[in-house]
């Protein structure tokens, strides 16, 4: 089910016709990136920090994406449900969005729309490195 | 962090003052440059009187213990200003060319006034003085540096420099020729002086400075000024102790005064708030795993285990705190967006610091690719000292993230009563009149949890560094003297009773008011401290207790105090000795005031 989320979600976000529904997308990536890695930051693990740092940092840019001027109101995804995600496979989903989210920058026409990829887009980069090896 | 305290450079000074009252018959031969130096010695005690004299702060007024004290600080000070009117009257007789002549070289009272004048420079490092010359805190040390503690012991010391300085202006006096008119006004600067030295004598019999007042002073250190240090690939232990330590002390600062920013600042985020909440989480985990390797290292090394053992589990709640703060973020946001600041730097390089010292990776960050096991305990604390300072480092930290805690409560309340905080329409699972916009004000529903999470916190960050100043004392800590100045603010708190952290009516009603002027909320408070004072002592009469009249607030101070000119127009009365008569000022005092003696 988890898996089935986040290729439905990359999916949006690859084929995102309007800037409107990249940022949609964009926010129930980061939305599903905040909430998985909360659940995974255990103080057990020696890799509690990545994990906290993880659900900041998706937190912060699913904010820039939801702040963006084409973000549209209403309802959305179930957000902040947990999804049973593998560790390797947050990475993996977590590794595809800098690219998604730097071409979407491209496209936008607005200013605060380009901003909201780019800073989003920076966010996505700091998580990859963040869970690098977190599923090894 | 520093060699250097504030009892330092203060007991040197005292040792060249001495050095002054004995060499003074050599010294005096010069009258003109003598006269100088006894004026720019008087100019700077007048300063540290001035400056002693608590009257600015609200959380002293309902302080009735120090009130003998508070006194005697009035006094000195209104002495001190005489005698320096005196002193210039008689340089002035003197003739000679205007303006302070340099003193000769080794001369002991210009190196006393030197190290008096740098000692108070050090002090006030801590503090931020406004242009009323009101002050406010800087630094963690700054409630230290305001304590009653330091107040009775400089009140003490300035009074016993002014008696040895009204000795001095009394020789130079008998020195002049019996024709000169100097002589006369540097003896009434002499009585001045010896009357301010006379001043603390009642306040000595009745709340005697202690040793513990004096060690205080040589725990305040000058505020950190020392730039950034970002951490570098391998530092060792001690490198990273330090380092550690000096990021908790720029954290602290960086803290302060957050709360008014975050009714306006763009720089006030949710980003930047869920950012500290997550680092105070990671930063209490590396702290607890520190503070248990050195536990286990308690057998071989003699180290108080059970203090301890304390701590860490005090950490341990505290990581559990800030670990939910940061889940309360939830979707709740700013309008403005997570930018970088000296908050996050600092907490970010501390953070990584920690994590190199508890993890075996001498390039621990928080990614999961430098994760790594924990320190062996007998690598991470071979001896005594090691393990001292490694305590006194986690110490640190924990009293930085004690002051964040609290910073960041009263930040997010700001925020919140501001209607900062959002939260977005996709997350809401009705429809509502606002659905066609991506934010709404967040509700209380939400944001009520929130500052809940922040409260159970600042607790137990307070509860953990409370810990810490037990394991460093315990453990004889480089931090134990910090520990100690934090033990002492603790008793005030406690002596001051309900005054500690609670606003009274008047002060409430200005906040609601959103007024935030310091003056008037000085007033506000000192007008609740007032009322706090009469119900108590109102409540004493009718059970039939009369208290001591050192402990009874004079009525004509809180007048004055809550007084619209507070605090420059203050009348203060001026005390009367045991038995109820005046003393009466220096003979000649009046014509120094005014013109020369005849």
């Amino acid at each position: 089910m988890g898996l089935s989320e986040t290729d439905g979600i990359g999916g949006r976000l690859a084929g995102a016709a309007t800037a409107a529904d990249a940022l949609a997308a964009a926010w129930d990536a980061f939305d599903l990136v905040a909430a998985a890695a909360g659940l995974y930051a255990n103080p057990a693990s020696a890799q509690y920090a990545a994990f906290m740092f993880t659900a900041a940092a998706a937190a912060e840019a699913r904010d820039w994406a939801g702040m963006a001027p084409s973000m549209p109101g209403g309802p959305g995804r179930q957000a902040g449900r947990g999804p049973s995600l593998a560790a390797g496979e947050l990475e993996e989903f977590c590794r595809a969005l800098p690219g998604h989210l730097a071409m979407a920058a491209g496209q936008a026409e607005l200013a605060g729309d380009r901003e909201a990829f780019t800073r989003a887009a920076a966010a996505a980069e700091q998580i990859r490195m963040l869970l690098a090896g977190c599923g090894e | 962090v520093s060699a250097v305290t504030f009892g330092d450079l203060l007991y040197v000074a005292a040792g060249h003052l001495a050095a002054a009252v004995t060499s003074w018959d050599q010294q005096a031969r010069d009258p003109q440059a003598a006269a100088w130096q006894l004026r720019r010695a008087t100019e700077v005690l007048t300063r540290y009187a001035d400056g002693m004299t608590p009257w600015e702060q609200a959380e002293t007024l309902d302080r009735t213990d120090l009130v003998w004290w508070q006194r005697a600080g009035t006094e000195i000070a209104r002495s001190l200003h005489l005698a320096a009117g005196a002193l210039d009257q008689g340089i002035k007789e003197l003739g000679g060319p205007p303006g302070a002549p340099e003193p000769a070289p080794g001369f002991p009272l210009d190196a006393a006034v030197t190290g008096l004048a740098a000692a108070r420079d050090l002090l006030y490092t801590h503090l931020t003085v406004s242009p009323d010359d009101s002050t406010a805190p800087r630094t963690e040390w700054a409630a230290t540096a305001r304590s009653a503690q330091v107040f009775r012991t400089m009140t003490d010391l300035a009074a016993s420099w002014s008696e040895q300085l009204g000795q001095m202006a009394g020789q130079l006096a008998v020195l002049q020729p019996g024709d000169s008119v100097a002589g006369p006004q540097f003896a009434a600067a002499g009585q001045w002086l010896r009357l301010a030295g006379a001043s603390a004598w009642q306040a000595r019999a009745v709340d005697p400075v202690s040793a513990g007042d004096h060690t205080l002073l040589f725990a305040i250190p000058p505020a950190a000024t020392a730039q950034r240090e970002a951490p570098r690939p391998a530092e060792a232990r001690a490198e990273l102790c330090r380092g550690i330590t000096l990021s908790a002390s720029r954290l602290q600062a960086s803290a302060r005064g957050s709360a008014q920013q975050a009714l306006w600042s763009p720089g006030s985020t949710a980003g930047a708030w869920r950012w500290t909440a997550t680092a105070g989480a990671v930063t209490s985990h590396l702290s607890a795993a520190l503070l248990r390797s050195v536990a286990r290292r308690a057998g071989p090394l003699g180290l108080p285990r059970e203090q301890l053992r304390a701590a860490m589990h005090a950490m341990a709640a505290a990581q559990a705190r800030w670990h939910h703060v940061a889940g309360q973020w939830g979707h709740l946001t700013t309008e403005t967006r997570f930018l970088a600041s000296g908050t996050v730097t600092e907490a970010s390089d501390l953070l990584v610091r920690l994590g190199r010292l508890a993890c075996d990776n001498p390039a621990w960050t928080p990614a999961a690719v430098q994760r790594a096991p924990l320190r062996d305990p007998a690598l991470l604390a071979p001896d005594e000292p090691a393990a001292a300072g490694i305590v006194a480092a986690v110490h640190h930290s924990a009293c930085a993230f004690e002051c964040v805690a609290a910073a960041d409560l009263e930040s997010v309340q700001a925020a919140t009563r501001a209607q900062r905080l959002f939260v977005p329409t996709r997350t809401l699972s009705e429809p509502s009149s606002e659905i066609g916009r991506a934010y709404v004000v967040a509700p209380e529903g939400q944001t009520w949890p929130l500052i809940q999470a922040y409260r159970s916190a600042v607790t137990a960050s307070a509860r953990a560094a409370q810990a810490l100043d037990q394991a460093a004392l315990a453990i004889g800590a480089p931090s134990q003297f910090m520990a100690q100045a934090r033990e002492a603010r603790r008793e005030q708190e406690r002596r001051s009773g309900p005054r500690s952290g609670l606003w009274g009516p008047v002060e409430t009603e200005i906040l609601q008011l959103g007024i935030r002027d310091a003056g008037l909320l000085r007033r506000a408070a000192t007008i609740d401290a007032a009322a706090r004072t009469l119900v108590a002592e109102a409540a004493n009469a009718s059970a039939g207790f009369t208290p001591p009249s050192g402990e009874r607030a004079s009525p004509g101070r809180r007048r004055g105090l809550a007084s619209p000119d507070f605090p420059d127009g203050l009348s203060v009365p001026v005390p009367s000795p045991p038995g109820g008569r005046r003393r009466r000022p220096p003979q000649g005092a009046g014509r120094a005031r005014s013109g020369p003696a005849a």
